[in-house]
């Protein structure tokens, strides 16, 4: 069951993984294209601030020409090739599908319709200058002609309009125009054929036109909103590339989350991968099932070892009844019975009885599960001599010396008493089986009082376990032993019970021989497992 | 940003020169200065195509067969002959300064030198070829292959051609000619006759229109201010000068004012070619665009300070 739902939320977590990885790609890709966007508008932005430069220069140089300040046109001409080309550049360059293109092609026309002014600007001007300049030079011939004061008197005239024209605001344009147009007319009537009227004629005519002509054309460069748009794009791009940015932030933002979010998850799945397997090994039916099998397995095979042990502790007895039963059965047959010598062997035959009486309720007792066993208090001494009666017998048979340290014989323990002995007699069965091939074998039993807790330190002749088994002998299944002679669980059976006792059971690696340390509290303490069960079944 | 600072430096001059007068703007004429950060790769590709024979048809005319770097970058005839000996119907323009135009052609059709040297090779009356064939011809000389490949990184191509030979004539800068070395303070460096020209090229406002480095070339000007040519030969009255490429009114005889750099050796004169010597032009000139009679002395003291303004080409003035 446990398997099948890990599989699920394995799978599921697997669906949204990708789905994050998915999201994460798109964000990221998102966030990739508003960068480059930020650093084509960036880039823009660059640009259009030399088109403001240049643009500025443009009007600069412009008024110097139209000042006369300057004497040639190659400034007025490089700046606005320049600035012309610059806002050709951004426009190609330009791939954003905004109101951007719009506000530059409406850029780039006015930029056209200035460059058409500035073209046309040129060509007038170099007349207007060229007249002007001829002027002075008129002005001295038509005094060296001689002509009647009167005819003189309106050229210079005239000639003096025009200069002033020439100077003053142009607003005053049509004042101007009225009185040239009377003049001209007059020196028609007067001197028509001379070509100096002719020259002046033309010059003046041409002043008045172009001045007229360059007026216009200024202002009509001058009122082009160019400004206007500028300062739109520019509000534009800034605009734009905030908004970009703030969208690039959000974007990241989210990616972080999700990339965060992917890894934990990432980290969650393989952790849960991990455990699936843990659980797989421990959790999963089957193999707890043949735990279970094995633990009753483990318990027959104490069960056999306990039998030989009994065999051995009743068989002494047994023998000693048998030899005075045929002691007393000869003094009956002999005709002069010796009562007292009978006597005696008959209540060595009653003491025998009873030790095999208590060998049997002693077997009883450990036969049953006791783990169900009510806690009772009982003598530290009686739960020590239970055990060792059991396998006394055979460890003096096999050569072992098994000793027992000094203690207070009135020490007592709250604890399941059978429990505790098994315990005791599976340690002294695992150091049996430990130093069985060394030449001098010894088990030694100490306890120790420690105010709240007795201590059963069980230590052997061997030279202590090492390191990489330490780490696993408590685990279950495991064994050193033959195969076939051990199944692992003993360790981890006295580990059981001496978790439900809420003791500690230690291999105690500091000492040279090999000495296993079991704690117990005096006053027993209720475990959870027992509070629930206690309740369940108020007794 | 390169821009910018000249920018910059434009208007601290300026600055400088309202302060102090410096004759730097008061002169009309500018110093010729050359082109820079030209590749000189490129230089050296585009002089060879601009003599390249392979850019016409029928492989008998290159750039140079109308635009002689020996004869003042000119053909020195009325109309260009093209390819099949075809006459055309405008004068050449020379190529030396051509860079510094502010656009191409007597009309102003093109508005840079990539733009312009693509005219000629497509035109069926001067070069009449395509890009495909002159690439095609071009691509069987390894020579060529290698270096189209080391600047451009491709084989040739209508680009490349276009760029590399702009960029030559970019490098076609005329330096040096005694008029500059007056400018540059050399006081000697022209007669006194050329000086009192120079004095008449402003006074009587020839500098009104050919002005700056070029001495002309920064701005179109109608042929004929003063008094209309009307069916004169000296403009053709078939040539309706930028009209014919804006079809707008104002354009009408427009021209571009050529620059008189080099003058005196790329006689004949005008877009019709049909003024053979430079006297004949400045009195063209004094006529019809300044309204005024101007004395032979004055002619010839322009012609002087006209034949000053004829700079270098590799060390040597132009002959
Ligand atoms: C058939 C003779 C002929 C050939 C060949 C020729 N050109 Fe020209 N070129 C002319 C004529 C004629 C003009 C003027 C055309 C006009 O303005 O309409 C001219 C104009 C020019 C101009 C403009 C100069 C100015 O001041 O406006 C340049 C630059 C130029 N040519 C370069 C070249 C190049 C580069 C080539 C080779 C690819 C070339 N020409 C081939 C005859 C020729
Ligand atoms: C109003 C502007 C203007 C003025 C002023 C002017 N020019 Fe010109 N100039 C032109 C134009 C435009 C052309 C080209 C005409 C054409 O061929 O279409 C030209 C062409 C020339 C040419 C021929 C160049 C060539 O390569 O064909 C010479 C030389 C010349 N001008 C000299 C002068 C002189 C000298 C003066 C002063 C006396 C002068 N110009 C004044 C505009 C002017």
């Amino acid at each position: 069951m446990s398997r099948v739902q890990n599989n699920i939320s394995a799978k599921s977590i697997m669906v949204i993984v990708l789905i994050i990885a998915v999201l994460t790609i798109l964000f990221y890709f998102g966030s990739q294209q508003r960068e480059s966007q930020i650093d084509q508008y960036v880039l823009i932005h660059q640009k259009m601030e030399t088109v403001v430069l240049l643009h500025s220069v443009q009007n600069e140089v412009l008024l110097q020409s139209y000042s006369s300040f300057s004497k040639h046109y190659d400034f007025l001409t490089k700046y606005s090739h320049q600035l012309n080309f610059a806002i050709n550049d951004i426009e190609h360059n330009t791939k954003i599908k905004t109101e951007l293109p719009l506000l530059l092609k409406r850029l780039k026309e006015q930029a056209n319709d200035r460059q058409q002014q500035i073209e046309r600007f040129k060509s007038s001007n170099a007349i207007l200058q060229n007249s002007i300049q001829y002027l002075p030079t008129l002005f001295t011939r038509v005094l060296k002609m001689g002509l009647k004061r009167q005819d003189s008197n309106t050229i210079l005239h005239l000639l003096n309009t025009v200069q002033s024209f020439y100077i003053n605001p142009t607003d005053q344009e049509h004042q101007y125009a009225n009185q040239i147009a009377k003049s001209l007319s007059t020196l028609n009537l007067l001197t028509g054929s001379s070509s100096l009227v002719g020259e002046i004629k033309l010059h003046s005519t041409l002043i008045l036109k172009r001045k007229s002509k360059i007026y216009q054309l200024v202002k009509h460069y001058l009122e082009v909103p160019i400004q206007l748009n500028i300062t739109a794009i520019m509000d534009e791009l800034v605009r734009r590339t905030d908004q970009i940015r703030w969208e690039l932030l959000v974007l990241q933002r989210i990616l972080y989350a999700l990339l965060v979010l992917l890894m934990l998850l990432v980290a969650y799945y393989i952790i849960s991968l991990n455990r699936a397997r843990v659980l797989a090994i421990t959790n999963a039916n089957l193999i707890s099932n043949q735990q279970i099998e094995l633990k009753s397995k483990e318990k027959l095979a104490s069960i056999g070892e306990m039998a030989s042990h009994v065999a051995h502790e009743i068989n002494n007895p047994l023998s000693v009844i048998y030899l005075n039963l045929r002691a007393v059965k000869n003094q009956f047959a002999s005709e002069k019975a010796d009562i007292g010598k009978c006597s005696s062997k008959v209540e060595k035959i009653e003491d025998m009885s009873k030790r095999i009486g208590k060998i049997a309720k002693d077997l009883l007792a450990f036969s049953r599960d006791a783990a169900r066993d009510p806690i009772e208090k009982v003598t530290v001494k009686q739960l020590v001599d239970d055990t060792l009666s059991i396998c006394h017998e055979k460890f003096v048979n096999q050569g072992v010396n098994l000793t027992v340290g000094d203690y207070s014989t009135d020490l007592t323990i709250e604890c399941r008493a059978i429990q505790i002995s098994q315990i005791l007699l599976n340690l002294f069965t695992n150091a049996y089986d430990a130093i069985e091939d060394l030449p001098t074998r010894w088990i030694r039993l100490e306890v120790e009082d420690e105010q709240e807790v007795i201590k059963f330190v069980v230590t052997d002749c061997g030279s202590g376990i090492p390191d990489e088994v330490a780490q696993k002998i408590f685990n279950p299944f495991f064994t050193t032993k033959v195969h076939g002679r051990g199944t692992g669980l003993g360790l981890s059976i006295i580990n059981g019970i001496v978790e439900k006792h809420r003791g500690k059971f230690e291999l105690d690696s500091k000492c040279q021989n090999t000495r296993f340390i079991v704690t117990i509290p005096k006053r027993h303490l209720a475990t959870d497992e027992e509070q629930i069960d206690s309740k369940k079944m108020p007794s | 940003m390169s821009i910018r600072r000249s920018i910059l430096i434009f208007i601290v001059s300026l600055l400088s020169a309202s302060t102090f007068a410096d004759n730097f703007l008061q002169e009309p004429i500018q110093l010729l200065v050359p082109a820079t950060d030209l590749d000189q790769r490129k230089v050296i590709l585009g002089d060879r195509l601009f003599h390249e024979t392979k850019l016409s048809g029928d492989n008998t005319i290159s750039c140079a067969s109308c635009h002689s770097l020996a004869t003042g970058g000119v053909d020195r005839l009325p109309f260009a002959k093209g390819i099949k000996g075809q006459v055309g119907n405008i004068n050449t323009p020379t190529v030396f300064n051509s860079g510094k135009n502010f656009v191409q052609f007597w009309n102003g059709r093109a508005q840079n030198l990539e733009e312009q040297a693509a005219g000629p090779v497509h035109n069926p009356g001067e070069m009449g070829s395509n890009w495909l064939d002159v690439i095609t011809k071009l691509e069987k000389d390894s020579a060529y292959l290698k270096q189209f490949k080391e600047i451009y990184n491709s084989g040739p191509t209508g680009e490349a051609i276009v760029d590399a030979i702009a960029t030559f004539e970019r490098s076609l800068v005329t330096l040096n000619s005694p008029f500059d070395q007056y400018l540059k303070g050399d006081k000697d460096a022209i007669s006194p006759k050329a000086k009192k020209g120079y004095q008449h090229f402003k006074s009587l406002g020839c500098a009104a229109c050919h002005q700056g480095q070029g001495v002309g070339g920064n701005l179109f000007q109608i042929f004929g201010v003063a008094k209309s040519l009307k069916d004169s030969k000296i403009k053709n009255p078939n040539d309706l000068g930028r009209y014919l490429h804006t079809n707008n009114e104002f354009d009408r005889y427009l021209f571009k004012v050529p620059m008189l750099r080099n003058v005196a050796v790329t006689a004949p004169y005008f877009h019709s070619g049909q003024v053979q010597t430079l006297e004949g032009a400045i009195r063209v000139m004094a006529e019809f665009q300044l309204g005024r009679q101007i004395s032979d002395e004055e002619v010839e003291d322009i012609a002087a300070f006209l034949r000053s303004l004829t700079g270098e080409y590799k060390g040597e003035r132009l002959k």
